[in-house]
């Protein structure tokens, strides 16, 4: 029902939404649970497990039960696809009505109830419920043993659940982002206001976050004054000089979570209260506050009391009642009764009345406190229980005078406030039990840097609220060195806190603790008569407070249950642990960015267009994109691309990008010396011009990569690293010079980018080389040489990967799109041409060379025969602990190579290797396949592979199985060099 | 013998300018890395470019350029053709980045989309060495407000459309 003269929505612009496919209307600034109510809905869906109807119960974000199904604006595809109930086919579930905006075209869903909330089918489950109560499953279902996972557990995941997911992929625009700050403030409540304005007024760089669209908090929701202003009004005034004085206020931006070093989740709200949302502009933003400082003012929820029939749609915070009256101009109901154990209550009995609202009665649970108002007042009372199907019609209110039932539509309970402690408690703070205010508050040293203030802290009066928001921002900003002027805190309301604790009724029936998952004050007994008497155990067994409201309004209460039925006190019992994120946070908001190319950075090679001019499909190389074989034309498989582009390195002339492997430049006098240190190999008395293999181990005696080294002059080295390792070998040799020998004069950078680097490898390769530079290469195996072909400096190396005669020639990276064309082209005109990591892989396998198939981590030296690279002569990383006993066992499994006996046999990368005859299981298992390949030049399947004592075994057969792909092939084991074994073809 | 054309890195994409927010793909004479290992080599760094060795997070500036802080005891010259000091290590990084120069009103909430760093750090003077999404990143402080950046050069496409999504967004926000 809409209230004349009251609320803060703009009643000249009137929103058009619907709620289950019916037409409702609204206005600017109401939420989905506020318009609904002052349509007269109730009902907004069905609970979890009972099916039970399910109203509003609070006017925030703590609000467990008003969950709704908002559909996302989306291709009609999409609809399509999901079949969804909501407009649009993507859509976001378990949406709380309280803190969705309405706006133009919005479609809202009911959930949890088919076909319609009004009837549900799956409401049977509330008659079942005394065979359905807290830990039923753990002693039910029990048998036959077969059927948990056949029939019961697919039943119970069909039937539990909050609202559904949609099946079509989220293509939601969201994002994340980054704030900093000097002072954050969270909730811009009083408190939160005024220790901005503090703040601000210091010269302090402050963010104000706030949930709600209006800062003001409780402010906009009652009749109270401030500095002489109506609340509303001050915080309106305070919240424009805040602007003026730079403040950043984030609003509808939830703080979800504190993390270490002063960073704070923040979930912003951007665009989903929109009806016209501009392209690319996010529905929502995960934000990393970075704060030096932060002060708490997130409030307090208003709890419950647990009395029988306490979760009808027309039960509600006595609180919430206040702010939709005031802050909506909507009275829930026609005719309400309060139930409080507080003085808070009368606030809502009082504006209500004065709004001209039937107030049917007042049910003080206290004696001798005095009421006025123009509405019965029961004294010492207890709401024993409700009535209404859907939603409430009446109340029993049980009193010293008798039990009599009020015809009600809406019941405002007051329990007491809880302080919004949870921010404090996610790095492992525990809430303090204050008796005074009979409420858990903040543990004043549980976050570095962030103080509670206001209701939060347990300051629950309007200037007590006020005071504690300026002091605590003081003391944050004068342990940041700022002046902090002295203000005056405006006069406000300064009543002190008068609650007699009450947290259920003893009363025949269910009464309801956590709303959201089901759970009454009798399965909280259930649990302790069960000897689940920790707090932690009594959740887990219940699922109290595990639903996605995290229990925010009944754990206090569910704990108060807990205590009272183990006989201790409250702060005995203690709280369970809140975690992040303080609400719910949409995974997609997390992952933002990450769809599609943001996963991560493509790097691009300068042959890249080139390549995929020539239709070469792209494969990922660490972060680079590299071509996998150039199809020609009638090629109709990879392999008839690969077998020639072999052959064109085995028989001609083979051009290869090999840009992407890591340059790192080594320079300094001491450069040989460090070099020395992280090789097996002696590096330092490398010559000039010359260029040799070596093995780098990590401090554990494993091999960690491979690499070339050619020294480029006397006190400088270029290195080369794997593709997929550089950025490993770089963090090493970092390592390396910071800590293990800091006081060499050794410096290095990664070249890698400044350098397009290209392998020429065949027979024809120097005719290439010589072609391209204007002269022969005149280059010795393992030497490089200065070049400048078409007057650019390059580096000419000649080093092999394919076995063949090989070099690498190097321009500036500016160069090489231009360098890579004219090599292609020239290698086509010598019969050869390019070729791709298909054929990389095949002629190094057939030369024995290893890659990260083989430097896997767990291999050394000694495994892949090169133990006669650790030199004897000095100390290196890693040398000790390959010397260790189990790693130069001549048992372990060692580098073979692998051919089949029968040459039409299958060698597959990932087989297993077992003794001929020997069945194919584990305890048979000898080693393992680790590249395969087919090999044109031999024609057939060759491998590479790890094998018990393999060199030992060259001539024997053992059996390779690949359980996967169904291989099952007699092999030899052999050297694993398979081609030009002394390698005279490599050395010319 | 071959004739080489030079290419910029990313084939010269066009400049980016969306809402209050510009990339312009710039372009510099010359990168110079220069790192020393002792005082007699910050000494010749200063005789050689005009300024010393700059502090973590400083700019230096010279008359042919600046000279920038990149990580522990390392520079980057950038600027007019220089000659490398001797006795320390030089590395001609001319091919090595992708520089964008990002002016605008909007560029602190556009960097703040990128980078963990506070973009009110990013003033002439400073520098900083962050990720810039996923990736390793320079961000150098410029007057008025412009900040220029650098990625690996095979990275460009991958930066030119990190900062066309988070400069969209940012506009997008502008618009409500």
């Amino acid at each position: 029902m809409r209230i004349d003269g009251l609320g803060l929505v703009d009643r000249n612009r009137p929103v058009a939404f619907s709620f289950d496919g019916k037409p409702r209307r609204g206005y600017a600034g109401d939420t989905v649970a506020s318009a609904l109510l002052a349509e007269g809905v109730r009902l907004f869906g069905r609970s979890f497990k009972y099916h039970r109807p399910r109203g509003v119960l609070t006017a925030g974000s703590e609000e467990p039960s008003a969950l709704v199904t908002v559909s996302r604006p989306g291709p009609a595809e999409n609809t399509k696809r999901a079949g969804a109930k909501a407009a649009g086919g993507a859509w976001t579930a378990n949406t709380r009505a309280t803190v969705q905006e309405i706006h133009d075209g919005l479609a809202v869903s009911s959930q949890n109830c088919w076909p319609s909330p009004s009837f549900d089918l799956l409401a049977v489950n509330d008659f079942l419920h005394p065979f359905l109560g807290a830990g039923f499953y753990y002693k039910t279902f029990m048998w036959p043993g077969s059927f948990w996972e056949k029939v019961y557990e697919p039943a119970i995941r069909r039937a539990a659940g909050l609202g559904r997911l949609p099946k079509v992929d989220d293509d939601t625009p969201r994002e994340k982002a980054w704030a900093h700050c000097d002072l954050l403030v969270i909730g811009a409540g009083p408190a939160g206001l005024m220790a901005a304005l503090t703040g601000a007024r210091a010269g302090a760089r402050v963010i104000l976050a706030d949930e709600t669209p209006l800062p003001g908090g409780r402010l906009l929701s009652e009749s109270l004054e401030v500095g002489g202003l109506p609340g509303a009004d001050w915080a309106a005034r305070t919240s424009s000089e805040l602007r003026n004085l730079g403040v950043r206020i984030m609003t509808r931006t939830t703080v979800t979570g504190v993390y270490d070093g002063g960073v704070f989740g923040a979930h912003e709200r951007v665009g989903e209260h929109l009806s016209d949302r501009p392209a690319h502009l996010p529905d929502d933003c995960f934000w990393r506050i970075v704060a030096r400082r932060a002060v708490l003012c997130a409030g307090a929820h208003e709890r419950l009391v647990a009395f029988p029939g306490n979760d009808r749609p027309g039960v509600m915070q006595a609180s919430a009642v206040r702010t939709y009256l005031r802050r909506y101009g909507v009275s829930p109901g026609r005719r309400v009764v309060v139930f409080g154990n507080n003085d808070d209550a009368h606030r809502t009995a009082r504006d209500l009345a004065a709004a001209g609202v039937e107030v049917a009665g007042f049910a003080e649970s206290r004696e001798g406190v005095d009421i006025p108002g123009d509405f019965p007042v029961w004294k010492g009372a207890r709401v024993v229980a409700t009535r209404g199907r859907l939603g409430l019609r009446s109340v029993t209110v049980r009193h010293a005078s008798g039990t009599e039932e009020v015809p009600c539509d809406c019941l405002a309970v007051s329990g007491g406030w809880n302080p919004a402690v949870h921010l404090t408690c996610h790095m492992n703070g525990k809430p303090v039990w204050n008796e005074s205010v009979h409420a858990f508050v903040p543990d004043p040293d549980a976050v570095p840097g962030m103080e509670a203030a206001g209701a939060a802290l347990g300051q629950f009066s309007t200037r007590g609220a006020l005071k504690s928001g300026a002091f605590r921002a003081r003391r944050a900003l004068e342990a940041m060195d700022f002046k902090v002027p002295s203000e005056a805190v405006p006069e406000a309301e300064d009543d002190g806190t008068r609650i007699a604790p009450l947290w259920f009724v003893q009363a025949g029936g269910r009464a309801w603790l956590d709303l959201q998952n089901d759970v009454t004050v009798k399965d909280v007994r259930q649990a302790a008569a069960e000897n689940l008497q920790s707090v932690e155990h009594m959740k887990r067994w219940t699922t109290q407070g595990m639903a996605t409201d995290q229990g925010k309004v009944s754990n206090v209460a569910a704990l108060a249950v807990l205590a009272d039925a183990t006989g201790r006190p409250i702060p005995e019992t203690g709280t369970t642990t809140f975690r992040p994120p303080y609400t719910p946070v949409p995974i997609g908001t997390l992952g933002a960015g990450g769809r599609g190319e943001g996963f991560a950075p493509l790097r691009l090679t300068t042959s890249h267009a080139w390549s995929l001019s020539r239709g070469a499909p792209m494969i990922e190389a660490g972060l680079w994109l590299r071509p996998s074989y150039f199809p020609a034309e009638g090629e109709s498989h990879w392999r008839e691309s690969c077998d020639r582009e072999v052959g064109y390195v085995r028989n001609t002339v083979g051009v290869a990008d090999v840009s992407t492997l890591g340059k790192i430049d080594v320079q300094g006098p001491d450069a040989g010396a460090f070099l020395d240190f992280v090789y097996t190999g002696m590096f330092s008395t490398l010559r000039e011009g010359r260029v040799k293999y070596g093995l780098m181990l990590r401090e554990d005696g494993h091999v960690m990569d491979d690499g070339t080294a050619a020294r480029l002059g006397a006190a400088r080295y270029l290195i080369t690293t794997t593709t997929a390792a550089a950025g490993q070998v770089m963090t090493h040799l970092d390592f390396v010079a910071q800590c293990l020998k800091p006081g060499m004069r050794v410096r290095f950078a990664s070249a890698t980018e400044q350098w397009a680097q290209f392998a020429v490898a065949g027979p024809k390769a120097g005719d290439l080389i010589g072609d391209l530079i204007g002269e022969p290469p005149a280059l010795d195996f393992m030497g490089w040489r200065p070049v400048s072909p078409g007057g650019v400096e390059g580096r000419l190396f000649r080093i092999s990967f394919s076995g063949e005669e090989g070099y690498e020639i190097a321009v500036p990276a500016r160069f090489g799109a231009s360098l890579w064309a004219a090599l292609a082209e020239r290698a086509e005109s010598l019969g050869g041409g390019p070729y791709g990591m298909e054929a990389l892989n095949v002629l190094r396998i057939e030369k024995g060379f290893p890659t990260h198939a083989e430097l896997h981590g767990r291999a050394t030296a000694f495994d892949l025969g090169f133990g006669g690279m650790m030199s004897g002569g000095k100390d290196f990383v890693g040398r000790t602990m390959a010397a260790r006993e189990g790693l130069v066992d001549p048992d372990r499994e060692r580098l073979v190579g692998l051919k089949p006996v029968d040459d039409s046999g299958r060698i597959t990368a990932g087989a297993h290797l077992f003794g001929e005859g020997e069945r194919a299981a584990r305890e048979n298992d000898q080693g393992h396949v680790t590249s395969a390949c087919h090999s044109p030049t031999l024609g057939c399947d060759i491998g590479l592979g790890f094998l018990e004592r393999g060199p030992e075994r060259r001539g024997e057969r053992v059996r390779l199985v690949d359980h996967l792909r169904g291989v099952d092939t007699v092999c030899e084991v052999t050297s694993p060099v398979f081609f030009d074994a002394d390698g005279g073809r490599m050395r010319g | 013998m071959v004739e080489l054309v030079a290419e910029s890195p990313g084939g010269n994409p066009p400049p980016i300018e969306i809402g209050g927010a510009r990339a312009d793909w710039i372009t510099a004479e010359t990168l110079l890395w220069l790192s020393n290992w002792d005082d007699a080599g910050a000494s010749a760094v200063a005789e050689a470019m005009g300024v010393g060795m700059p502090g973590p997070g400083e700019v230096a500036e010279a008359p042919g350029g600046r000279l920038a802080w990149v990580g522990l005891d390392q520079a980057l010259w950038i600027g007019a053709a220089a000659a490398a000091p001797v006795g320390v290590a030089a590395m001609d990084q001319g091919d090595a980045w992708s520089l964008v120069r990002l002016s605008g009103p909007d560029v602190p909430d556009v960097l703040a989309r990128l980078i963990p760093v506070d973009p009110a750090e990013i003033v002439p003077g400073r520098v900083v060495r962050t990720e810039l999404k996923h990736m390793q990143s320079i961000l150098i402080g410029c007057p008025d407000g412009a900040v220029d950046v650098a990625v690996f050069r095979s990275m460009a496409g991958t930066l030119a459309r990190d900062l066309e999504e988070a400069m969209s967004s940012v506009a997008a926000r502008r618009m409500i």
